[in-house]
């Protein structure tokens, strides 16, 4: 009995959007990790004892306790939105080959989703300089109900490209 | 020279020096008594050493005695008298008469009056040409004692606003922390130690309600700095490449050197967890909460760490977050959160964290939490934690249980969802994670219509899953419940297996199955 694991990197996924996380649990069908920082996400993507098969990531997240993550946040006035934490931290995991502490499945830049407020416009020309345009991007709007989450999950691990949410 | 001694000038004396003697001490004392909080009050008695405070009044007490003694104007009056000076001179007016003698004039044989004649002029009055110096002493003794007297009430002033910054609570703690830091990063050396050694003595007269327990660790530090010493004396200074570092002895072939974990001093650090337990919740609990945090990151990177001296630390937290009479907030429970967190994630770039025992014990108090979260956090504060504390099967059950005793859907559905991954992640078999899984199932089962319906979708489809038999599961979960004394559990079991006997599910799910 396996589970689909999922990860979400969300600093309001205990808050504000709490109530999209209800249809996952009800569902059954997938084993929801919360990750609240940029250091909390990259913890739970350096595990090797849990294969995470949807990653989704907000942009704009706090730094939590590393010190990377800090000097990029402090260098930018402890602003989560100038910070742009989630790309950081998408640059580390999805195009460092060489870190060896991710482990590879986590590398496949396929399981990443984008859920956050900036539109695809605003975030194509970093995610192009990254290398990374095949990262799926879900705009938060005030239209989302509580089961967005559940649908950009589906999306995602659909094998076929899906457009926003 | 002293004032000659009589009953009416002791009197008077005695009851100027106690009354004074009751202003100095009764001020400061009625001002702390209302400005300053009770715990630090107590902190403050517990700590309290011959500080400013002390010898700023011991110089009001000098003051009063030199006022009274020395500066007190009828004292260097009675000082000038005894110079030998005219009484009358004292007085204030002089009179002058003059006199004029004269022969007796001539006039006949017979006459009586043959004296000289003594003439009475007018008289005059005149200020005194008393001595102008004493008068300039006697008004510089007033002035002296005027300026002392008016010195007094602003020096007790002045204390007692020292004393309101000395004694708010963000200084106490800044200086308890200080103290921990200072001690556990600095060199022990036999100075050090012996500079404490009045504590002992202290502890052992004063303050016999702070236990044994203390008393015997203070002299175990010194004896083991003692030894310490007398092992580099036996068998000479080790020579190491390391400059400034300690004078350790050289080890003896096949001896052991006795180093152990060096634990956090105790005594400041349960006066910083019984601040941190009786302030208030919110901003006084974060006070010792964010001083916690700062010495545990400290002590981490500290070369000398070995993964168990914050033990007392972590312990305290739980105590400082679960006070009864003063419980946490939700900023405070989110605050031990990021501590134990922190603890926990410095140990895992160490390597193995299983191994240390900081790293358990903040699991544990991170499960401890969670459970009371649930009952009486918001949903937020305990979902949280119960990410957390989410490898333990049996706290998850705890907080599931807990949530669905108390109607919280979100977080009893979240606990059943993890339990789920955890038993699935055992393959269903008859193993703790299985039972707790079973158990809440159960619960889940006879709660309501809906929450019946989740837990018989997850049967429903994994029925065949579970390693030997579901009958197997199901009578060692019994069992496991039982033998914890679950029984309102256990008896749940029991009708959860009744329903997967004769097929019960829930109506809603039918069309489903």
């Amino acid at each position: 009995m396996e589970k689909h694991n999922v990860l979400w990197i969300e600093d309001g996924a205990f808050a504000e959007m709490s109530q999209m996380s209800a249809p996952i649990y009800v569902s059954g069908k997938y084993d929801l990790v919360i990750a609240e920082n940029a250091t909390e996400g990259l913890q739970q993507l350096m595990r090797k004892d849990k294969e995470f098969g949807t990653i989704i990531v907000d942009i704009r997240l706090p730094p939590g306790d590393d010190e990377q993550f800090l000097k990029i946040y402090l260098d930018k006035n402890e602003s989560k939105v100038a910070a742009r934490l989630g790309l950081a931290l998408l640059k580390c995991v999805l195009t460092d080959v060489e870190n060896s502490l991710i482990p590879s499945h986590h590398k496949e830049a396929k399981r990443f989703g984008i859920f956050t407020v900036e539109g695809r416009g605003e975030l194509a020309d970093d995610l192009k300089a990254l290398n990374l345009e095949g990262v799926k991007i879900y705009q938060k709007t005030e239209t989302n109900d509580k089961d967005t989450l559940h649908q950009i999950i589906e999306d995602i691990r659909s094998p076929y490209p899906g457009g926003e949410a | 020279m002293p004032p000659p001694l009589s009953e009416a000038w002791a009197t008077a004396y005695v009851q100027i020096l106690i009354t004074l003697v009751v202003f100095a001490l009764g001020v400061p004392a009625l001002a702390i008594q209302l400005v300053v909080q009770d715990d630090i009050r107590e902190v403050f008695h517990r700590r309290m050493k011959i500080t400013g405070w002390i010898a700023s009044l011991v110089i009001t007490l000098l003051a009063f005695v030199a006022f009274v003694w020395v500066l007190h104007p009828p004292f260097k009056k009675v000082g000038g008298a005894s110079t030998g000076r005219a009484a009358g001179a004292a007085d204030g007016v002089v009179v002058s008469l003059p006199l004029s003698v004269s022969p007796p004039p001539v006039t006949n044989q017979g006459s009586e009056a043959r004296g000289p004649v003594v003439g009475v002029g007018t008289p005059t009055v005149s200020s005194p040409n008393a001595d102008d110096d004493d008068d300039g002493q006697s008004f510089t003794g007033s002035l002296i004692a005027s300026i002392v007297m008016t010195l007094i009430p602003l020096v007790l002033i002045g204390l007692g606003m020292i004393q309101a910054t000395y004694l708010r609570r963000q200084h106490i703690i800044k200086e308890l922390e200080k103290e921990i830091v200072g001690d556990y990063t600095s060199e022990q050396t036999l100075i050090k130690r012996l500079w404490h050694l009045p504590a002992v003595f202290r502890d052992w007269f004063f303050k016999k309600k702070r236990g044994r327990s203390r008393r015997e660790n203070r002299l175990r530090r010194l004896r083991t700095t003692l030894r310490a010493y007398v092992s580099v004396i036996k068998l000479g200074p080790r020579r190491g490449k390391e400059r400034g570092r300690a004078l350790t002895a050289r080890k003896k072939p096949g001896h052991i050197q006795e180093e152990g974990a060096r634990p956090l001093e105790e005594e400041p650090l349960s006066d910083l967890i019984f601040l941190g337990k009786n302030g208030k919740a919110g901003r006084d609990k974060k006070l010792v909460l964010d001083s916690l945090n700062r010495i545990s990151i400290i002590v981490q990177s500290s070369p000398t760490y070995q993964g168990g001296e914050l033990a007392d630390l972590i312990k305290g937290i739980k105590d400082i977050i679960l006070n009864t009479e003063q419980p946490g907030s939700d900023e405070d429970f989110n605050n031990a959160i990021v501590i134990l967190k922190g603890i926990r994630h410095r140990l895992s770039l160490r390597g193995d964290v299983s191994k240390y025992l900081d790293a358990g014990l903040g699991t544990k108090m991170l499960e401890d939490l969670g459970v009371e979260a649930v009952k009486s956090k918001s949903e937020r504060t305990a979902e949280r934690l119960l990410e957390e504390a989410s490898s333990s099967s049996k706290t998850v059950f705890r907080m599931g249980l807990t949530a669905l005793d108390s109607r919280n859907f979100h977080t009893a559905v979240l606990s059943l969802n993890r339990l789920e991954s955890l038993a699935g992640a055992k393959n269903l078999t008859a193993c703790q994670e299985t039972f707790d899984l079973i158990g809440l199932i159960a619960h889940f089962t006879v709660t309501g219509t809906a929450t019946r319906m989740r837990a018989d979708q997850f049967l429903s489809k994994h029925l065949q899953a579970f390693i030997p038999s579901i009958d197997v599961c199901l009578r060692g979960a019994y069992e496991h419940h039982y033998s914890s004394s679950n029984f309102d559990t256990a008896d749940k079991v029991l009708d959860l297996r009744q329903n997967i006997k004769s097929e019960r599910w829930s109506p809603l799910l039918l069309t489903s199955i």
